[in-house]
């Protein structure tokens, strides 16, 4: 009897699963949460780092830089859609804190801080998108090729269950169909709240906002998802 | 709880929003209520089906790559220390002396020469870009003669220095700039070089402010302004320039390019928010019309139309906000 023997690579392998494994994705939002939540440890640490940034410190910047831009890229790839919108934002909020660190009051955290640079720029190419009437169902990678958004998995998974695969790629489609009826707004905080989890009061300060508003947005985004899912039924 | 409030709490409730109190009221109220029963059902069958399509991870390949793409990016911007707006005292001194490394080193010099307690004399070598000084390194209070002959050309930097053992003698090696001119058209590569050094670092202000004139000027006419370089050199003008004029005409030069280019349009915010000049922030403020509707450019004219010390760049700020609606 033959047993087959998977080698488990090491994560500085350059290989890319698209989707990771599931402890490694909570390990490290845990982690960035803690770092926004006042971990008092996390954001001590963070501040320490941020004022030699502040003096000059090109070093202590890149490990700030190194704690969030893992988050910020997901997110911005999520909500964007495309590898290359994402990579833009990633390097233009950062290239924005780096230029205004000397300028951060410390009245919030460097996590709420670079989040509502990231939410703001994906807002606007959200909005920009709409004017420009851009297809949200395609996703075009750092290559410049199209891809159906949200379907990234293996060919080997495709091969084993392709009626399953199949309705993975319509389900997601239909997705992204209702997430496209939402305003940008109303999709930033659907997906701040829904695939992020962050609390509203937190959604509510990166868009310049109230909890409340943030509130009524949510309620309104849900509700248009949910008749938009029905109708496609 | 009654069916209304029920239906308003439902969302938050599945969200995980909802305080302890409030979710004591709305579990009675859903024992005794099937409609909002069928309602909350509704809205979990929602939250679990748009989770079917997960938050995808970035493959370690595209963090990588983005890691790298960000570090080249800020290699090119000025270090975080000169940002701090118009810094004056020593430590807009040294912000100076970082940008020049010839005043550094002659700086540099004068301290040794100092230091030596005395006498040096300076030889030149009849070679054009090199030359040795031999400085006896007297001990603090011996007198010496000072045989200075004539000073060499504007140091450039010191190479190397020579200690000779056994006695006090030391060899300084430095380089001489030697002055040059070149002729030609101003979008020719090696002047628009020259020029985007002069931007930035000229012998004097005069220089300066001409040089960043020329650039800006090419940069309206949208000729060579594509590159990035010359925009960067104008943005860079615009916000550290110590003269209010050639600030004016770094902005005027970038006239084109506040729609079409983020960083262009944060360097203008930038500007209206903290320029120290009146016509240079009202400058700015015309010049956002065609990005008034992006969001951080409505934050910053809020904030400008609410707490500016300046009534009218407060009035300005506020006609802009209101002539077009927020997109949503």
């Amino acid at each position: 009897m033959e047993s087959r023997r998977f080698a488990i690579l090491p994560q500085e392998t350059f290989i890319s699963p698209r989707t990771s494994p599931h402890s490694r994705s909570e390990a490290s939002r845990i982690q960035s949460k803690s770092r926004m939540y006042g971990d008092s440890s996390a954001r001590a640490e963070d501040a320490e780092l941020i004022r030699e940034a502040q003096k000059g410190s090109r070093a202590a910047f890149d490990t700030l830089v190194r704690q969030y831009d893992h988050a910020v890229l997901r997110l911005a790839l999520h909500l964007t859609g495309s590898e290359q919108d994402a990579q833009d934002i990633h390097q233009e909020a950062f290239l924005k804190a780096y230029r205004h660190i000397g300028s951060f009051r410390f009245e919030c955290s460097f996590y709420t801080w670079i989040y509502r640079i990231v939410t703001n720029l994906c807002l606007d190419l959200l909005r920009r998108r709409k004017t420009r009437r851009e297809d949200p169902a395609v996703m075009i990678d750092s290559s410049g090729e199209e891809h159906d958004t949200m379907v990234n998995v293996s060919d080997d998974r495709a091969m084993a269950n392709p009626a399953r695969e199949l309705d993975r790629k319509i389900l997601a489609e239909k997705i992204q169909m209702a997430l496209a009826t939402l305003t940008p707004r109303e999709r930033t905080v659907f997906e701040l709240k829904h695939y992020h989890g962050l609390r509203l009061r937190t959604i509510g300060e990166m868009l310049n906002t109230t909890e409340e508003t943030a509130k009524n947005t949510l309620f309104r985004a849900t509700r248009k998802l949910r008749t938009q899912l029905a109708v496609m039924r | 709880m009654n069916c209304e409030k029920a239906q308003q709490s439902i969302v938050q409730y599945i969200y995980g929003e909802l305080s302890d109190e409030s979710c004591h009221s709305l579990e009675q109220h859903l024992t005794g209520c099937e409609h909002c029963r069928n309602e909350l059902q509704s809205y979990e069958a929602l939250r679990q089906e748009m989770s079917l399509v997960p938050v995808e991870e970035p493959s370690a390949n595209f963090l990588a790559q983005s890691r790298v793409r960000l570090d080249d990016a800020i290699d090119l911007l000025p270090p975080p220390s000169l940002y701090l707006r118009f810094e004056t005292g020593l430590q807009g001194f040294l912000a100076q002396l970082q940008a020049a490394p010839g005043m550094a080193m002659a700086v540099a010099i004068l301290g040794l020469g100092i230091g030596a307690g005395g006498g040096h004399y300076w030889k030149h070598a009849r070679a054009a870009q090199f030359a040795t000084s031999s400085i006896p390194a007297a001990a603090p209070g011996a007198s010496a003669t000072s045989t200075a002959t004539t000073a060499p050309p504007s140091v450039f930097n010191v190479s190397r220095i020579v200690q000779h053992p056994n006695t006090d003698m030391v060899e300084v090696h430095f380089n001489t700039m030697v002055p040059a001119m070149v002729e030609g058209a101003v979008d020719d590569p090696e002047v628009q070089k020259l020029l985007l050094m002069a931007a930035q670092n000229a012998v004097d202000p005069d220089v300066q402010s001409n040089s960043v004139g020329l650039l800006a000027a090419q940069c309206k006419a949208g000729h060579s302004c594509g590159e990035g370089t010359v925009r960067t050199a104008l943005m860079v003008a615009l916000l550290y320039d110590r003269d209010p004029a050639v600030r004016l005409k770094a902005l005027d030069g970038l006239q084109p390019y506040v729609g079409q280019d983020v960083r262009v349009r944060d360097a203008v915010l930038e500007s209206l928010m903290n320029d120290p000049s009146q016509p240079v922030r009202s400058h700015a403020l015309q010049m956002l019309e065609p990005v008034q509707a992006d969001s951080s450019v409505r934050i910053v004219l809020q904030t400008v139309s609410t707490g500016d010390d300046n009534p009218a760049m407060r009035e300005a700020s506020l006609k802009l906000l209101q002539s077009i609606p927020p997109t949503e």
